[in-house]
């Protein structure tokens, strides 16, 4: 094979039956990996698109014993339901602060924490530090709730037992609409700060080192080596992780904001977020029509919103989700 | 991946969206009154079928069974011997297979059974059941199997059991009531506190608080002192503590459920203006546990432990258990007695009382789709048919599991969890009669209560186990109960508006307990945001079928029936005080 | 590495080109990035050894004081109590070995493989492919369906239904055609003019280059399926093929105090006998991490900087 043997088409003139054999011959010329797909595109036709027929589900009143073709319709009654309820203002208002503060400050932790290990001369330390770092991520939140109670707790926490000791006030940490937030984005980055640099660390360890030679010999310094080059490098991973992260606004650490809110109901008013309520609403009850109906009505925001993040990122950086703009 | 994963994979974190969380307990503990089944001797089986049903090939019968965290290696032997007394005594042929989850993942797994029919028969609290009774379809009634296989079941179980949940004049349900009035109404206290303040064990709320003041004033815990803890989070609100004292008088209760006239009804009491005045006015003079929202039932037991706490709401077993371990063990100095009578208010009569509430404890269920149903009819029957059944089923065979002390006392011959050679996981829905006898055998001789009129006073005559559900027996523990055996339950159309309800009443309360509202302007928002969440619809389901119920069951809405302060044993006295 | 060289580098004695010239500020940022990093050790490795600290705590110890730092209030019963439980936790940890390790490999092959395709741009279909994986991430049909077609399958009650319904996500082929697409399109032409097939170019070329983030992937794989625990408990009854969480969460849950008026014995029984649900929580939690923890490091290699050395001829 030569590399002049790709079927190139010529535009405007082609008929539609040239057109359409050219297009066979692509495909047939690009047979093996069609092939290597297979295995991929199988999984993701049945476990992913197969089950999807499920969403209908949504807009139908589910009944246990009847399962979904005997479900009746009932169209839009669930998501008029969830929107129209005296909660929904403030659990939108509580994800959207949320997701934006997970934006804002968690996002960036562990893209920095990449760069400064990156600039650790020892390798030794530099694995020492990034293996302790992941280890949060395996501490589950219910165990992390506990942590948290053993440190923070107003009566009998170590950080109060020693404030105590000096002299000093205690301070009100747990079960404090006023600190809830800051609890989520500390033990937010705390927990994923450390296991998330992995992907950003596997991404430095792909810029070839030609690049920072070449740089080198520009003259960059150390600073600017970090700017020019290895940002640069990651920016790929980068973007498309915002995106995601963009898109998923509506969505929520659940499990995280489960913990944090405790037993405190009090909390509710800045920490019920649609997931925690769909939650209780939903699947406790067996309301699989509204856990249904919100994750649809999520879902569609979402693409929306990645559309939207994808555009922006191809018009800022070039990159995107997929290589040509939408 | 794609469906656990489908928020992780825009989120990346490790989503699971049904989270087996225990926070709190997983189940509610409902209470309620009970008709007394007669303690008939249990019918013998009559007479083995003459032909064995299935008998080419077993039927397989799927039932989930509650709290149970798995099986053990023993529980093959068990099964092996139900199943064989069911073909012996019933003539089926079946094949019981039992699975079970903790309390924290129970829900989750029943959920996705029931939704995958990957489930022919259930066990779970009365709530439940009702739910799943209202949910056209799902169940197939146990009529036909009932007077075949279930002979014993039907005299052992109170009958009441059967009747709230008929369809059309059909059992669909077989359900067991409380053998206690419910749980976590108790207050306990430390005599050893109580006797450096020189004070007597209360008797009333007011020389409680008083009590607690006292506590708070010299420190009795040190640097920490808790003078009043509730043992889990949260549960401060719907638990009945306090709520017999502040209850409506049976009349008031009857008149604002003929009328709809308020909500109050609907949560117990537990958002009686009084009563959270007086949990309010507890938590700003630091009287109640400021962290009493957050605390889970560890970091309550590690106060306890460390020395810190006076006195505490938690469920009556915690006396003889956890309690029982600080005094034997970590902390001697400790001498904790369960507050009894249940205080009152002071100068108003008869308001030392437990407030109940709905009765129905366990109840198992049958879908619709199952196959062998029949199955679990004998399983039940068979179980409850006599005591040594019962034994089996519950703790094993005797002698290789579990056998008698001299003194009459249960030993347990187990290893201990997590290696417990029999789990217990194979039994379903229990009679009184033989929960009740478990519970009051005598304690061994090693290990003895230290507190046995507990135990005695609540599985004594209550409200709950009256032979004749209209009449009052004599010495009866002390309760108040929601209109007796009246128990709404079909919620047609307030059932999906529930969790927030709930929601809605934890919330508020807990601002109001918090201080962060008066409790005039936290009910008013309250009541308010309630009513526009489908709490109206609540309302109106409730009214309607008591006015339904009490057309139909007039007997039952006298008070003597639900509230009898002439015939409750309030002179019960407290052990000896420990030596310090 | 064959730059051309500048005329000053080629005057000048060979030194390391890699050697910076050690400016003042460059080394004041050394010693505060080693602090900040020092740091964040003892953020994340303090409450880790609290972790560990408490699952060695004696029971009674524990209750009056919390977790000890002095050995002489240590004792293993808490691990003593989980590992007694050895003929359950054995096979668990068989099963999830057995299904970390096959899945890992399957996953990773199924995930590559799409995503090398995704990455091919001139692929007809390319943007199709794209939109269909996209699509996966944003609907689901939710937990019933999934679970009828694992059971449709037959797979339920088996090893494999911890596995295959598991072997790819949207955001990992993403993450690979992102990689994909950023190799250097000279080196693949380079060896398509020497005459490889697409195919070749996959296995001998690109997956080769690919290591640090094929190690990447590989262990988020690894990860999940150790750690897996919600699809097990809901597809497996069979107690012998449980993995290592399910069976870990039934052995906590049969230790915590049971809230129930008729387990009255049993609870006074357990409340003396056993050390406190947390410290047993914390053993339970060092039984998790440590294989990872282990494992872990000897994947750091393949993180290495300068992979694409002598790549590119020319």
């Amino acid at each position: 094979m030569t590399v002049n043997a790709r079927p190139i088409g010529n535009g405007a003139s082609q008929t539609r039956k040239e057109k359409w054999e050219r297009l066979l011959k692509r495909i047939w010329f690009y047979r093996y990996l069609y092939l290597l797909a297979l295995p991929g595109l199988l999984y993701f036709l049945i476990f992913a698109y197969l089950p999807m027929w499920g969403v209908v589900i949504a807009f139908k009143d589910f009944r246990l014993f009847r399962g979904f073709d005997g479900s009746p319709w009932v169209g839009l009654k669930h998501f008029i339901f969830f929107f129209t309820s005296p909660s929904f203002p403030r659990l939108l208002k509580n994800t959207i602060v949320i997701s934006g503060l997970y934006l804002v400050f968690v996002f960036p932790a562990p893209i920095l924490l990449a760069l400064l290990l990156n600039e650790l001369k020892s390798g030794v330390y530099k694995r020492f530090v990034q293996t302790v770092s992941y280890l949060p991520h395996f501490i589950s939140w219910v165990v992390v709730g506990g942590l948290l109670t053993y440190t923070f707790s107003l009566s009998m926490g170590a950080v109060n037992l020693q404030l105590q000791r000096i002299g000093m006030e205690p301070l009100h940490i747990l079960g404090n609409q006023d600190t809830f937030y800051s609890l989520v984005v500390g033990t937010g980055i705390w927990k994923e700060m450390g296991w998330e640099t992995i992907i950003y660390l596997a991404a430095i360890a792909g810029i070839s080192p030609e690049l920072y030679e070449a740089a080198i010999i520009d003259g960059a310094n150390r600073f600017q080596r970090v700017l020019y080059v290895t940002l640069p490098g990651i920016s790929a991973v980068i973007v498309i992780m915002l995106i995601l992260q963009v898109s998923a606004i509506l969505n929520s650490n659940f499990l995280q904001i489960l913990i944090l809110q405790g037993s405190d109901a009090s909390l509710y008013e800045v920490g019920d977020v649609i997931d925690t309520w769909v939650y209780r609403a939903g699947f406790l009850q067996s309301q699989l029509s509204l856990s249904t109906a919100v994750s649809l009505f999520k879902g569609v925001v979402g693409l929306v919103l990645v559309f939207l993040a994808n555009k922006a990122a191809n018009k800022i950086t070039g990159e995107g989700l997929w290589s040509k703009p939408s | 991946m794609s469906i656990e994963k489908k928020n992780k994979s825009t989120s990346r974190r490790d989503f699971l969206r049904v989270a087996g969380i225990t926070a709190g307990a997983g189940f509610l503990a409902s209470c309620g009154v009970t008709p007394g089944a007669t303690p008939a001797s249990p019918t013998a089986a009559a007479g083995a079928a003459p032909a064995i049903k299935y008998a080419d090939k077993a039927a397989v019968h799927r039932y989930i069974s509650g709290g149970f965290a798995g099986a053990g290696p023993d529980d093959k032997l068990i099964k092996e011997i139900q199943e064989k007394a069911l073909r012996d005594e019933y003539g089926l042929n079946v094949s019981i297979d039992i699975e079970s989850a903790a309390w924290g993942d129970l829900d989750q797994l029943v959920t996705t059974r029931l939704e995958t029919k990957g489930v022919d028969s259930l066990e779970r609290d009365g709530n439940s059941a009702l739910n799943w009774l209202s949910q056209e379809g799902l169940l197939q009634d146990m009529e036909e199997n009932l007077s075949t296989y279930g002979k014993s079941l039907t005299s052992m179980l109170p009958s009441a059991g059967f009747d709230y949940f008929k369809r059309g004049g059909k059992r669909f349900v077989f359900a067991n009531f409380y053998s206690t009035p419910v749980d976590a109404e108790y207050i306990h206290v430390r005599r050893d506190w109580l006797d450096k303040i020189n004070r007597e064990v209360p008797q009333t709320v007011e020389e409680l608080e008083e009590v607690l003041r006292l506590f708070k004033d010299k420190k009795l815990g040190g640097d920490i002192t808790i003078p009043m803890a509730n043992d889990m989070g949260g549960w401060l609100i719907p638990s009945y503590v306090l709520q017999g004292p502040f209850a409506p008088e049976p009349a008031e209760q009857k008149k604002m459920l003929a009328a709809g006239e308020n909500f109050e009804y609907e949560y117990g009491c537990a958002m009686r203006p009084q009563r959270l005045e007086t949990l309010q006015r507890w938590f700003k003079d630091g009287l109640l546990n400021p962290e009493w929202a957050s605390f889970q039932g560890e970091d309550t037991q590690s106060a306890m432990e460390k020395g810190y706490v006076g006195a505490l709401f938690s469920g009556w077993w915690n006396l003889n258990s956890q309690m029982k371990a600080i005094q034997s063990g970590v902390d001697q100095k400790q001498d904790w007695v369960q507050i009894y009578p249940p205080i009152g208010l002071k100068d108003v009569p008869n308001s030392g009382r437990i407030l109940t509430e709905i009765p129905l404890e366990r109840a198992t269920a049958v879908t619709s789709w199952a196959t062998a149903p029949e199955a679990i009819v004998a399983l039940a029957d068979w179980q409850n048919k006599s005591w040594e059944n019962y034994m089996l089923c519950n703790y094993g065979v005797e002698g290789k599991h579990w056998k008698w002390a001299d003194n009459g006392a249960y030993v347990d011959l187990r290893s201990s969890s997590p290696n417990q050679e029999y789990s217990g996981m194979r039994r379903t829905t229990w009679a009184p009669q033989w929960n009740n006898k478990f519970q009051t055998l005598p304690a061994p001789e090693s290990d003895p209560y230290l507190d046995t009129r507990i135990p005695e006073l609540i599985y004594g005559p209550h409200i709950y186990n009256r032979t004749d559900t209209t009449q009052p027996q004599a010495n009866e523990y002390p309760t108040l109960t929601r209109i007796f055996h009246f128990v709404a339950w079909d919620w047609k159309e307030s059932a999906q508006f529930e969790p927030n309800l709930r929601a809605l009443r934890d919330e508020w309360a807990t601002k109001i307990i918090k201080n962060q509202v008066s409790v005039n302007d936290g009910l008013k928002s309250f009541w308010d945001t309630w009513n526009a969440s489908g709490g109206e619809a609540r309302i109106r389901e409730i009214t309607e079928q008591y006015n339904e119920y009490a057309k139909a069951n007039p007997a039952m809405t006298e008070d003597k029936v639900f509230f009898s302060p002439e015939n409750w044993n309030t002179t019960v006295q407290y052990p000896e005080r420990k030596k310090s | 590495m064959n730059t051309p060289k500048t005329f000053l580098q080629k005057l000048l004695p060979a030194r390391n080109p890699n050697k910076v010239r050690d400016s003042f500020w460059s080394r004041a940022f050394d010693l505060f990035n080693i602090t900040l990093m020092m740091v964040v050790v003892l953020a994340t490795l303090a409450p880790f050894l609290y972790i560990l600290l408490g699952s060695l705590t004696e029971a009674d110890y524990y209750r009056l004081h919390g977790v000890s730092i002095n050995p002489a209030h240590w004792s293993l019963a808490s691990y003593e109590i989980l590992f007694s439980a050895s003929s359950r936790l054995i096979p668990a940890f068989r099963v999830t070995f057995i299904s970390t390790v096959i899945g890992t490999t399957l996953g990773l092959f199924v995930t590559s493989s799409l995503a090398f395709v995704v990455s091919r741009r001139e692929l007809p279909g390319h943007k199709a492919l794209i939109m269909m994986l996209f699509v996966t991430m944003i609907f689901n049909g939710g937990m019933v369906p999934f679970y009828l077609i694992v059971d449709g399958l037959k797979l339920t009650n088996t090893i494999w239904s911890m596995i295959i319904p598991f072997l790819s996500d949207a955001w990992f082929v993403f993450i690979l055609v992102k990689f994909f697409e950023s190799l250097p399109q000279e080196l693949l032409d380079a060896a398509r003019i020497d005459g490889c097939s697409e195919i070749d170019l996959y296995f001998r070329i690109v997956l080769p280059l690919s290591k640090p983030v094929l190690a990447t992937i590989g262990l988020f794989f690894a990860v999940y399926f150790w750690n897996q625990w919600f699809w097990p408990m809901v597809f497996i009854q069979d107690s012998e093929i449980l993995p290592l969480q399910v069976i870990l969460r039934s052995i906590l849950s049969s230790l915590l105090p049971v809230t129930n008026p008729n387990a009255a014995m049993q609870q006074a029984r357990m409340a003396s006998e056993m050390p406190p649900v947390e410290v047993m929580r914390m053993a339970a939690i060092m039984v998790t991490i440590v294989p990872i923890a282990i494992v872990y490091p000897f994947l750091q290699r393949y993180f290495v900087k300068g992979v694409m050395i002598g790549a590119v001829k020319g």
